[in-house]
């Protein structure tokens, strides 16, 4: 009881900065309110089709950013219940990294202008492949499977930021290429437009509708996959699934904003620290708490005018300092059971 | 024990599934697959049906550097791009024509009343005349000991170390595309061991036939190659790699270091520099007074036709964007946005600012800023290898681009701190001078 009024309280807390992080992306830019407005109305009106900054930026990149959040918050929500590791998350993984490959692939052969739907469909493919691959590895192996499974990640990570390195290294002397992609890598909310929208709400979408749906069953599997099993749950089948909606999580999330390292890890965590491990609780917030904070890094960048830092920078250095504070902290006592 | 009442409490979670429900779809083994692709599918192929941004071909939008320019200066001598590059890749006699001619017009143009007309000094001019007629008239082995003679035997290199010029020294290794870029216009192609690999790709300023006489790139060169092409003098920079300098060190190749470029300036100081160390000081030294020569021009040219234009129109807005992931404004740390302050100061009837800055080469430019801003003109900047160029919708929009007072130009000689900045100089006077007539 006294955790469902725990839940509403952290759920408006987080919809409320949520509110104030989206009404800041709205109103705050460098064209007067009064004309962004008039020009808004003027559009929804049918009486003009004029980019306007409400409309074709400042919507699309709050659009985005909460995608991105939620997305990112949910996948490292999802990861670790299934993997019953509170280190695991896309990045850590290694699943971001296979999705950057891919991407920078399609940077390579130039395909994001004439095949827009390239970019997401690459990030996704990259992201599934990756986490299947990982998955897999870590089953073949003797012993603990969570140790198992985070030494994969780390394995097949550096195998791909490997890749990804050679790729660059033989590509050195295309530096407007080396530019291109050191930009998408730090992960940038400027000058998102409706096509970034495009790329990535469908897979939103479905992502976290397909987690949701879920919810219970990601429920019963923390009690152990054999425990899943008796009870019912078609264990192969809920976990492929679940896979492919992670993959459309962070491949959406990729693909929009570039990379957002240790998002993932560190939201979901602190969520399931407050909350407990109920899914019914935890997806809907770490959705909404996923989504706001992002916005909230976003709206810091603006409003102090941080050029030099990308929002992939600010959350790779928080996330990187919690990730250290995890491993260092005195107590480890998790709530990984439900 | 606990572990029983867990699976006791989960069993009443388990789901039980309704026709109705969202979950009967889960219990499906393709059904789902099929909605959420075509759900997925169907969205994308509704969204991207019509291109994302108007694509211009680059040959296309580059016209506007083709523009005749010189119609608006009629008495004043032609001045073509493609003239103007072949100069400035090492055509000594081009050179000369050239200053003569731009004396001329700063002659006519100060005779005209036009005023802060500027010319090079009667000593320049003369060194220039001299130099070129050597260059022209003599070979390269009566030129050798000329050059040799010129030299001083101890020069002190950007790092502060002496380094000994030896007569002898004619194999030299450029690590940098400075030292490259001087290299193939004062120097001949036999005595350059390798290029910088990317140099190649710049096949609009470098012509390929002069690059392909120089076969080695220099990231294939190691330590045996090196051995083996024994060059004297290798150019280095503060950003060299450790190892290389190692083993140049070890094979007793003398280093050249050569520091970063910031301003202008510096691009010609580093010219004699590199004149000096490699023996060719003569042809540094025209190539060094034409550049001056082309910036005098060039600036006489923008204060012409501010003179001749109409003063009672209002400032008119201009910007300037380099467009890559997004747009960005250049500052006054990097070279165009100083070739942009030097060139506005004969602008006056347009009002563009370029931001100061010490720490940032560019500052990130949102669509919403360039909407807001109202540019009359842009001029952007962009990899001249794609082949298209990507208008965004909010550019769509602007005055410039509906008036078409929009100019590309190419990103690569803007950024060339090389000889090239004068063909960077020479772009941005394309656009400006347009601004008068369009």
């Amino acid at each position: 009881m006294k955790r469902q009024k725990n839940f509403t309280y952290w759920l408006l807390g987080s919809f409320l900065l949520l509110c104030l992080g989206s009404i800041f992306t709205l109103i705050s830019g460098e064209t007067p309110w009064e004309k962004v407005w008039e020009g808004f109305i003027l559009h929804l009106q049918g009486k003009s089709n004029l980019w306007n900054p409400l409309l074709d930026e400042r919507i699309p990149r709050l659009i985005v950013l909460i995608c991105t959040g939620a997305s990112l918050a949910l996948s490292g929500a999802v990861m670790q219940s299934m993997f019953h590791n509170p280190l695991a998350s896309p990045s850590v993984l290694g699943i971001s990294s296979g999705g950057c490959l891919s991407v920078i692939l399609i940077f390579i052969f130039d395909l994001r202008y004439t095949y827009p739907y390239a970019l997401p469909l690459a990030a996704f493919a990259g992201c599934f492949v990756t986490l299947c691959l990982v998955y897999s590895l870590s089953r073949l192996q003797e012993g603990k499977c969570l140790t198992n499974l985070i030494l994969t990640g780390i394995a097949i990570s550096t195998l791909l930021i490997a890749v990804q390195g050679l790729l660059l290294y033989a590509l050195r002397d295309r530096w407007q290429l080396i530019q291109t992609i050191t930009e998408w890598e730090a992960g940038s909310t400027i000058d998102r437009s409706w096509q970034h929208v495009h790329m990535q709400l469908p897979l939103t979408l479905v992502g976290l509708w397909g987690c949701w749906l879920y919810r219970e069953e990601l429920n019963i599997l923390a009690l152990g996959e054999e425990e899943a099993a008796n009870l019912g749950v078609n264990v192969q089948r809920v976990r492929w699934r679940l896979f492919l909606c992670i993959s459309l999580l962070t491949g959406g999330a990729l693909a929009a904003v570039g990379m957002i390292a240790f998002f993932g890890l560190v939201l979901p965590h602190i969520v399931r620290r407050l909350q407990g491990p109920d899914h019914l609780i935890l997806i809907p917030l770490c959705m909404v708490a996923g989504a706001a904070v992002l916005t909230f890094f976003d709206v810091c960048l603006r409003f102090f005018e941080w050029h030099d830092v990308s929002i992939g920078n600010l959350s790779a250095i928080i996330g990187g300092s919690f990730f250290l504070f995890l491993l260092f902290r005195p107590h480890k006592n998790l709530a990984y059971s439900p | 024990m606990g572990n029983k009442m867990q699976a006791q409490d989960a069993k009443k979670q388990t789901p039980s599934y309704n026709l109705l429900s969202p979950r009967y779809l889960l219990s499906s083994t393709w059904l789902p697959y099929l909605l959420f692709s075509g759900f997925i599918l169907g969205w994308w192929v509704l969204a991207f049906q019509t291109p994302l941004s108007a694509p211009l071909s680059f040959r296309e939008t580059s016209q506007t550097l083709a523009l005749k320019t010189s119609a608006l200066l009629k008495e004043l001598s032609p001045l073509q791009r493609d003239a103007l590059q072949h100069a400035l890749s090492g055509n000594f006699p081009l050179m000369l024509e050239f200053i003569d001619q731009w004396d001329h017009d700063a002659q006519l143009l100060a005779d005209q009343g036009v005023p802060n007309i500027q010319r090079l000094s009667a000593e320049s001019y003369l060194q220039a005349h001299i130099l070129g007629h050597l260059l022209h008239n003599n070979s390269q082995e009566i030129l050798r000991p000329l050059n040799c003679k010129m030299n001083l035997e101890w020069v002190q290199d950007d790092s502060g170390r002496q380094v000994r010029i030896e007569d002898t020294f004619h194999r030299f290794l450029p690590q940098t595309y400075i030292a490259a870029s001087f290299l193939l216009a004062i120097a001949q192609p036999d005595e350059i061991i390798g290029l910088p690999k990317g140099l190649r790709q710049l096949s609009q300023l470098y012509p390929p036939d002069v690059l392909s006489k120089v076969s080695v790139d220099i990231d294939r060169i190691h330590s045996e190659k090196l051995y083996l092409n024994c060059p004297d003098l290798a150019f280095v920079a503060p950003y060299s790699h450790p190892p290389v300098l190692e083993v140049l060190r070890n094979q007793n190749i003398q280093l050249y270091s050569l520091k970063y470029i910031n301003a202008v300036s510096e691009i010609q100081e580093a010219l004699l520099k590199v004149g000096h160390a490699s023996n060719h000081i003569l042809e540094a030294q025209l190539l060094a007074i034409f550049m001056e020569a082309c910036f005098f021009s060039i600036d006489n040219r923008l204060q012409a036709l501010e003179e001749k234009s109409d003063r009672s129109k209002t400032a008119r807005r201009l910007i300037y964007l380099s467009q890559r992931q997004h747009y960005a404004q250049p500052t006054t740390k990097c070279l165009t946005g100083q070739l942009m302050v030097r060139a506005l100061k004969f602008c006056p009837h347009l009002s563009a600012l370029i931001p100061e800055s010490e720490d940032d080469w560019r500052i990130p430019f949102e669509h919403e800023q360039i909407l807001h801003a109202a540019p009359d003109y842009l001029i952007i900047s962009t990899p001249y290898a794609d082949s298209v160029v990507r208008v965004d919708d909010a550019l769509l929009q602007t005055k410039a681009f509906k008036s078409g007072h929009i100019f590309y130009i190419d990103e690569s000689v803007q950024e060339s701190p090389t000889q090239y900045i004068a063909l960077a100089y020479f772009d941005l006077f394309q656009a400006l001078a347009a601004t008068h007539c369009l």
